[in-house]
């Protein structure tokens, strides 16, 4: 005889109750620390979520003549001039390989816009921890020179690490400016 | 709730105050020069009124106090209870200073300062002087300077009575961040129409194509239902479908003229749009008077130095976002000026100089650049002290030899300061290379002029809205860049061949027009590496010709492309190490474009040069043709003919004229032009069938036709590529457009 309906139904509902993840809390909801995730040289990446103004696809650069191998040029972006950086290129002087997923990550520091070219976007992540825990995190002993601007920590959550990078701060160093090949030497 | 309404009430008030001080302090100071009327005086009595009332209305009661002291002693002065005199318009003045003061701080949210003693000052001059009576306008004595008088008239010219808007047109005050978000949109849909139009030339060339294969098809079909006399019921069918076939695509055809036709007509209401909206980003000049002048005051007070203060034509309006962006820039420049430019008393006593230090800024607009100068009869820059920090710093060798203009440079380097000692107002050496860099920013330049006891002339120039600027495009290494057309002196060609072998002497240089001008290729500038590319035998290079009292630069490109209007825009502060470009701007589909610093790159030029400068090779470019050649304008409109004729005989060009075809035909008869500039619609006969006449005469057919024309559509496009003609030129043409074209066409002549 086949089961009542209905019955199956509510035993299908305890069987997925049971075996789903908890909701997190209310309180830890608000605390979550949250950052767009992103491939760079086959490594997780994580920049804070309020420093990012916008993902987006990259259009045609313009290169500029005679540039620092991570420099890609200008693009268009809302109607302004944005200047692109090759995250990769910058941070492990491996140039990206531009492919569907590739994607550019915009940032807004003050009055200028930055953007960032790299490998793939993974979407929003969270964190349920406070911030300041980061800081605890030792770098690991990879930490390239030109890391050292931004570079924040890491954070391993479900066997996975994420380095956690400011954009922000990496906008600030000194070197991110020599966008010409002879005065980056 | 309550709280939010406040806040936006504090905003309105903050603005409207904001604007009343600067309304009041331009009344106050045009009174201290005795040229204010009654209806002005009236304003003054009204704004101030207005400015107390508002304060009350939002809780400020110490500003609305104030205000009032202010109010009384205006209306004391304007009575002639109270003299005009300097130490009274001072001490308002230093009242209004303190009433932006205020407002600063409730803009940021702050504690605003307290107005206490400014009131009792105000006060004070009311107890004093209220016993004497004068007459209520005292002129001043003229100022000695012809330049200032003859200034300040030209302010105020007869008929021009307030500074206030109209009062019958409306005023709506509007976001900054919606005019910023309406000027993108402009942007993007300047792109849609780009890309609109390559579509329509798409379609318009397949449209072509089917049409062709439809007849051919259909003359097959003919033919093969000759062949079979009985009819064929397929091929019937099939002729059928083939004839509907044409019709609908008769119909497609006639959809895309009239899109053609509109697309145009939404290129002109399109530009109209544009300029309209760069309009509204403009804002008066006078705004920001008012906050130069305290800033003047303020520092002179700190150094205690008298300054005399003058704005030259305050008059005029300027793109919003580049008067704040150079805002801080002036500032620091006035500081400058009474700082390190203005002489103590006792010095300027001795050099026989009157004991205020004068300071002037004006105003002045020259078509598409607007410039701001400062000037001031101080002290002039040390050129001996900049010289010798700078060896100190290690940027100059003791024994080289630089020019005056080139150490004046070295000011504009961060770091530099030739100041002895560190003062509270300036001699960091901070600074002057920020103002350098926000002028460049906005793709603008600063010159400094500087005689020793004198005084210092600083003139910022820049483009005067951040809206449209005549670009011209050429490629190098297949990359695109622009320049200013107003940068560009003029073009020549020079054939491949000529390049490579000019380019391997030891000092390249290029003949033209009696100028000399170093020759050297873009490319190589911009990027070293790709020195030693070697030139296509027989092809056409484009030369651009840079002016420079110094040096002189021929510039060679691979292609020029074409001109035109330019929104430019900052490549941001990543670039600022970066001297070569200027500004970057959107071509089509959203592409960037660099655009190159003139300034910077004949600098860099001159510092690339392979080897130094030896032996001046002069040679003529082009063949000096043994007789001037000839060309032919063909236009109904006697001042079109004026101009074109004009234009091309400065470029030592000789011109022949015709009012119509059938003149034009009269003329060949006895003269054989060159190259003839043909006008489109006129009257007897018009351009194309001229040119048509001409195309079938074997006469001549070889001579190169441009056509000019205000009106272009499907037609007149499809004349002119059967005919296959020189080229076409849109009227109203740029001049250096009209010139390149007929040098390019004149140089492959011979």
């Amino acid at each position: 005889m086949n089961p009542d309906p209905f019955e199956l139904l509510w035993k299908i509902e305890q069987e997925c109750r049971a075996h789903a993840r908890p909701l997190p809390r209310d309180d830890q909801k608000s605390n979550a620390w949250m950052g767009i995730g992103f491939l760079l040289n086959n490594n997780y990446f994580v920049s804070p979520l309020v420093e990012i103004k916008e993902v987006v696809v990259p259009k045609k650069i313009s290169p500029l003549p005679s540039n620092s191998p991570w420099f890609l040029g200008i693009t268009e972006y809302q109607g302004t001039i944005l200047p692109v950086t090759d995250l990769q290129g910058f941070l492990f002087d491996v140039p990206t390989t531009k492919t569907n997923l590739s994607r550019l990550v915009v940032i807004n520091v003050e009055q200028s816009i930055f953007g960032f070219l790299v490998q793939e976007v993974v979407g929003i992540q969270r964190f349920f921890r406070k911030e300041k825990e980061f800081g605890e995190v030792r770098p690991s002993e990879k930490v390239t020179d030109s890391l050292k601007n931004g570079y924040q920590g890491s954070i391993t959550e479900n066997s996975k690490t994420w380095s956690v990078l400011s954009l922000k701060q990496l906008s600030q160093s000194p070197d991110f400016y020599h966008i010409l090949k002879e005065s980056a030497s | 709730m309550d709280k939010d309404k406040d806040q936006e009430l504090m905003q309105i008030f903050i603005e409207e105050a904001s604007e009343l001080i600067a309304a009041i302090s331009n009344n106050v100071s045009t009174w201290e020069q005795a040229k204010l009327n009654i209806a002005q005086i009236e304003d003054l009595k009204r704004e101030l009124h207005t400015l107390k009332g508002s304060a009350r209305m939002v809780g400020q009661m110490d500003l609305g106090r104030l205000a009032h002291e202010l109010e009384t002693l205006s209306d004391a002065m304007a009575k002639g209870q109270i003299k005009v005199q300097e130490n009274v318009i001072e001490v308002i003045n230093l009242g209004l200073d303190r009433v932006a003061l205020v407002l600063e701080a409730l803009k940021k949210q702050e504690e605003p300062p307290s107005v206490e003693d400014r009131i009792q000052a105000l006060h004070h001059i009311l107890e004093i002087d209220s016993k004497s009576t004068v007459p209520p306008i005292i002129s001043k004595t003229p100022s000695p300077s012809s330049e200032t008088i003859q200034d300040q008239e030209e302010i105020k010219s007869p008929g021009q009575e307030a500074k206030m808007p109209l009062p019958t047109e409306e005023m709506i005050r509007v976001r900054v961040s919606l005019l910023e978000a309406l000027n993108n949109l402009r942007t993007e849909t300047t792109w849609i129409r780009e890309e609109l139009e390559q579509e329509l030339e798409t379609l318009g060339s397949n449209i072509k194509i089917a049409r062709e294969n439809l007849k051919l098809l259909t003359s097959e079909l003919t033919s093969q239902n000759d062949q079979s006399p009985q009819g064929d019921p397929i091929l019937k069918t099939t002729y059928k479908t083939v004839t509907n076939l044409t019709h609908d695509l008769k119909v497609i055809n006639e959809c895309y003229i009239s899109m053609e036709s509109l697309v145009i007509n939404q290129a002109r209401v399109h530009s109209s749009f544009q300029h309209l909206l760069s309009d509204a980003r403009l804002i008066p000049f006078d705004s920001i008077v008012p906050r130069l002048g305290r800033t003047v005051r303020q520092v002179s007070g700190e150094l205690k130095k008298q300054v005399d203060f003058k704005v030259l034509r305050s008059e005029g309006e300027i793109d919003r976002s580049f008067l704040e962006h150079l805002l801080p820039s002036l500032e620091h420049l006035l500081r400058n000026a009474i700082d390190h430019g203005i002489e103590s008393e006792e010095e300027r006593r001795r050099l026989g100089k009157p004991d205020a230090g004068k300071i002037e800024i004006k105003l002045a607009r020259e078509g598409s650049v607007a410039s701001i100068e400062i000037r001031d009869d101080g002290a002039g820059i040390d050129v001996d002290k900049i010289r010798n920090k700078a060896i100190q710093l290690g940027l100059l060798l003791p024994t080289q030899t630089v020019t005056e203009d080139e150490l004046l440079h070295y000011i504009l380097e961060p770091g530099f300061s030739t100041r002895d000692t560190v003062s509270l107002v300036s001699g960091r050496g901070v600074g002057m290379d920020v103002v350098a860099t926000a002028i460049k920013e906005i793709g603008g330049t600063l010159n400094i002029e500087t005689t020793k006891h004198r005084g210092t002339r600083m003139e910022l120039r820049f483009p005067f809205t951040s809206s449209l600027n005549r670009v011209l495009l050429f490629e190098v290494e297949n990359k695109t860049f622009g320049m200013l057309l107003s940068d560009i002196q003029g073009a020549t060609n020079i054939d491949g061949n000529e390049a490579k072998k000019r380019l391997s002497e030891n000092t390249p240089i290029l003949q033209q027009l009696d100028k000399t001008y170093h020759l050297v290729y873009l490319g190589w500038i911009l990027d070293p590496s790709t020195q030693g590319r070697s030139f296509e035998e027989g092809k056409s290079y484009t030369v651009l010709l840079l002016a420079s009292e110094e040096y002189p630069l021929a510039l060679i490109v691979d292609k020029v492309q074409n001109s035109r209007d330019l929104l430019i825009q900052s490549l941001g502060s990543q670039f600022k190490l970066t001297t070569e470009y200027s500004g970057a701007a959107l071509i089509h589909h959203g592409q960037g474009t660099y655009l190159l610093d003139k300034e910077s790159i004949i600098k860099k030029a001159s510092r690339t040069k392979i080897s130094p400068l030896q032996k001046i090779y002069s040679f003529s470019l082009q063949k000096k043709p043994t007789q001037p050649r000839t060309l032919l304008v063909v236009d109904d409109s006697p001042s079109a003919r004026a101009m074109a004729q004009k234009l091309l005989e400065q470029e030592q060009y000789e011109v022949i004229t015709a009012n119509d075809g059938l003149e034009a035909l009269e003329q060949l008869e006895h003269r054989m032009p060159d190259l003839i500039l043909l006008d489109i619609d006129m009257p007897r006969m018009d351009g194309l069938e001229l040119a048509t006449r001409l195309r079938n005469d074997d006469r001549y057919k070889k001579i190169p036709i441009v056509m000019l024309s205000a009106v272009m559509n499907a037609e007149r496009r499809k004349w002119i590529d059967d005919l296959k003609l020189e080229g076409f030129i849109a009227k109203p043409y740029e001049e250096a457009q009209l010139i390149l074209k007929v040098q390019s066409l004149m140089g492959n002549l011979h």
